[in-house]
């Protein structure tokens, strides 16, 4: 979403009040103070009407009985729909594909996507070239490299499955048998998120100053070490940073499993996301999808404050 | 050592970011990130004709052909002007006429939606106009007789009439001719032990399959499957729509007459249900099955993919008796002015007359939903010229349709899992039915 903050016509809206000055002239501060609200007034406006209210509406729908097809707001059921995902099958199958997705995903991807990154940390010809592949899989949309996966893994003419039976070996069902269903959608993720992650550490790897490599090579450090040594230190913060967007989004996964497998065979490969989906917009359970949105969405502050505490920040998260 | 700040992202910039992808989660999960906007009727048309807005989820050949009809409409009369809109893809479609019309935003009219069974959802709203009064009047060309009792239960909710198909299509067996002379079958089957039988005969190893009957997650499973049921002389429900009846004698027999043929390796093992998996076809194509349960909208594929006059078809063939599953997109009315219910009336009548069902269906085809359009020249002529679709349509006269009721999203998705259970032998056929029938009941008793 482009930032209001970008925009050189962004007509500053009516500041809010500015605190009360504690003495009676303005301090700089304050009239600095006082613009800078301006400039993210319609950031914060559009914010508040697309995320913070849909988001207090959810909560509120969770602990009723809403049905989205009548329109009517249904009455309220305490934590029942709470209480109810907990004692739902399906519910609790989806939570752990979902995790066993997030836990293998998040750190294959990042650890794959550092090594690129250190790998092509240093300047050779084609360079760029090799940094474009990586990266191409990343903007593409996901619909569309899904659609071309699920041909390529197709057990009737998918290039795998004849390269596999030119070697003499049976077809495998990547799409519809267990567990290759999972795993194949897990690659995917893997390869379409690669490149964002080797781009965000190239970043960081950069940021560190060459002084300190030519100071460990004179101290008679191989690459290797000064790796391990220099280099996975310095990008901690970086990597913390890409841990807490990948969970996140590793939770919300969705497009892949609807067009690779449409959540089978035997609910295999139906997420979190998936079930709020059909319970929402299929069976019109507003409520329990509301539920179930509710948890993720704690489940998503919960990650993001351990691991910023973790990496000893001493920020919170203000969502008021 | 003191670690140097990350400069890539500044603290405060990250803490919106974090902020921002967390408030996202709950935000997007419920919106269902829909894109697009559409604009409801505003009234007043121009010239004093009435604007009637019609809502649609047809897409690409079939909207050339849909607004070449509506044209016609608009100039043959002076009264209304029909103008159609696309709202969205079928997954969505009622969700968002649903919102719209909380919002006062919707249309006056809705054209062939896709998920009649759904529709239920859409009537509590309110905001469906019933359509028994306008049936009966004597002035309307179109009546409840104008449709088979099959084709007039997919509209009816609760004893009222809210709905009409205007789309139909049911499925057939589609198989492979060169595959039938090779193994050196003449007759095609018309029993489910021929086809059965002519399954054994058409399969070479693992190399090439007598039949693939469907697996997998969906509808498409449970919407072959009720005619198998119905074959063997089985109910899916009881008459008032309360307790679920496949799971009995005669759905079991209908179930293992498909694990049996996965069983004695006849069958395709696998599902080949996927997003782009058009029932299966792609199994025909690679030559991997000889035959297959599929909808006459894949002829044209599978003739691509095995070359002209080399796909036949013939009629699901019978356990007990023969039977059918049909499936419809229903159109209805939006309760509006005087001028506009008329309007939308006008035009749902229009759209039902044989003559332009004739035309609509032979151009997308879909099969008539007015038994008189089985007489008319146009469609006869097409028939002729196309006999396999004449398969497809004969089987209409004994075809039944799935049961109007809310929770059907639900009750199909409890019988589809444990389908799909049975057919990769991970259950025998009478558990997975008694597992289904638990949860079908579940979902039944819940409103």
């Amino acid at each position: 979403m482009p930032s209001a903050i970008d925009s050189t016509q962004a007509r500053p809206a009516r500041a809010a009040a500015p605190p009360r000055p504690a003495g009676r002239r303005r301090t700089t501060e304050q009239i600095e103070g006082r613009s800078g609200y301006a400039l993210i007034a319609p950031t914060t406006i559009l914010l508040a009407l697309f995320y913070l209210y849909p988001l207090v509406q959810t909560v509120g729908y969770s602990f009723t009985n809403w049905n989205p097809a009548t329109g009517q707001t249904g009455a309220f059921v305490g934590g029942a729909n709470f209480a109810g995902l907990f004692q739902n099958a399906e519910f609790l199958k989806t939570a752990g594909n979902t995790g066993i997705y997030v836990v293998v995903v998040v750190p294959v991807t990042m650890a794959i996507g550092l090594f690129f990154a250190a790998l092509l940390a240093q300047p050779f010809r084609g360079r760029g070239l090799y940094r474009a592949l990586l990266f191409v899989p990343y903007i593409a949309p996901i619909v569309g490299s899904s659609l071309i996966f699920s041909f390529i893994l197709s057990p009737l003419g998918g290039i795998v499955n004849g390269t596999l039976g030119a070697l003499g070996f049976a077809p495998i069902g990547f799409l519809n048998s267990t567990p290759w269903a999972l795993i194949s959608v897990i690659v995917f993720s893997i390869w379409q998120g690669v490149g964002y992650q080797m781009i965000i550490f190239s970043a960081a790897l950069s940021n560190i100053p060459q002084s300190y490599h030519e100071a460990a090579t004179l101290d008679g450090a191989g690459p290797i070490r000064r790796f391990f040594s220099i280099s996975l230190p310095l990008v901690v913060p970086t990597l913390g940073f890409l841990a807490i967007t990948g969970i996140i989004g590793a939770l919300q996964v969705f497009t892949q499993v609807y067009i690779l497998t449409g959540g089978g065979p035997l609910r295999s490969t139906e997420t979190i996301l998936y079930f709020i989906y059909q319970q929402g917009f299929v069976y019109f359970h507003g409520g329990t999808a509301s539920a179930a949105a509710v948890l993720l969405l704690a489940l998503g502050i919960i990650v993001s404050v351990v691991q910023l505490r973790i990496l000893g920040r001493r920020d919170t998260i203000e969502l008021t | 050592m003191q670690l140097p700040k990350s400069s890539f992202i500044r603290p405060g910039r990250r803490r919106a970011i974090t902020a921002l992808a967390i408030t996202a989660t709950a935000a997007l999960a419920l919106t269902g990130c829909s894109g697009g906007s559409v604009t409801g009727n505003t009234g007043g048309g121009g010239g004093g004709k009435t604007d009637i807005t019609v809502w649609y989820n047809y897409t690409g050949p079939n909207v050339t052909s849909a607004k070449k009809l509506i044209d016609k409409f608009n100039s043959s009369q002076d009264k209304y002007t029909v103008t159609p809109q696309y709202a969205a893809n079928s997954d969505q479609f009622d969700a968002k006429l649903i919102n719209a019309l909380k919002n006062g935003t919707g249309p006056n009219m809705v054209l062939g939606d896709s998920t009649p069974q759904n529709i239920g959802q859409v009537v509590q709203t309110g905001k469906v106009l019933p359509l028994d009064s306008l049936l009966s009047d004597s002035s309307s060309s179109i009546t409840k007789d104008t449709f088979t009792e099959g084709m007039l239960s997919t509209g009816s909710f609760n004893g009222k009439q809210y709905t009409l198909p205007t789309d139909v299509g049911d499925y057939a067996v589609v198989y492979n001719k060169q595959m039938f002379k090779e193994a050196g079958i003449t007759d095609t089957p018309t029993t489910w032990t021929e086809f059965a039988a002519d399954a054994k005969k058409l399969t070479k190893g693992t190399t090439q399959y007598g039949a693939y009957l469907p697996i997998g997650t969906g509808e498409w499973p449970v919407f072959t499957w009720q005619a198998m049921l119905w074959s063997a002389g089985g109910e899916f429900l009881n008459e008032d729509n309360t307790k679920v009846e496949f799971n009995s004698p005669e759905g079991v027999a209908a179930l293992t007459a498909w694990t049996d043929m996965i069983k004695d390796g006849s069958a395709y093992p696998q599902s080949l249900q996927t997003a782009s998996d058009n029932n299966g076809t792609p199994g025909m194509t690679a030559k991997k099955v000889a035959m297959q349960i599929n909808g006459a909208y894949n002829l044209s594929v599978l003739d691509e993919g095995l070359g002209d006059g080399n796909v036949g078809v013939f009629p699901l063939p019978a356990l007990k008796e023969p039977a059918m599953n049909l499936g419809t997109n229903n159109s209805y009315l939006i309760k509006g002015t005087k001028a506009q219910e008329a309007g939308s009336w006008a035009f749902l009548q229009y759209w039902l007359k044989p003559s332009t069902q004739a035309v609509w269906d032979s151009e997308n085809g879909f099969l008539p939903s007015n038994k008189a359009t089985a007489d008319n020249a146009t469609w006869t002529a097409y028939l002729d010229k196309n006999p396999r679709i004449a398969t497809f349509a004969k089987e209409l006269d004994y075809a039944k349709a799935r049961p109007s009721i809310t929770q059907y999203a639900e009750v199909s998705d409890a019988l589809s899992q444990e389908l799909q259970k049975a057919m990769l032998l991970k259950e025998s056929p009478s558990d997975a039915l008694a597992a289904a029938e638990k949860g079908a009941q579940a979902a039944l008793d819940k409103q």
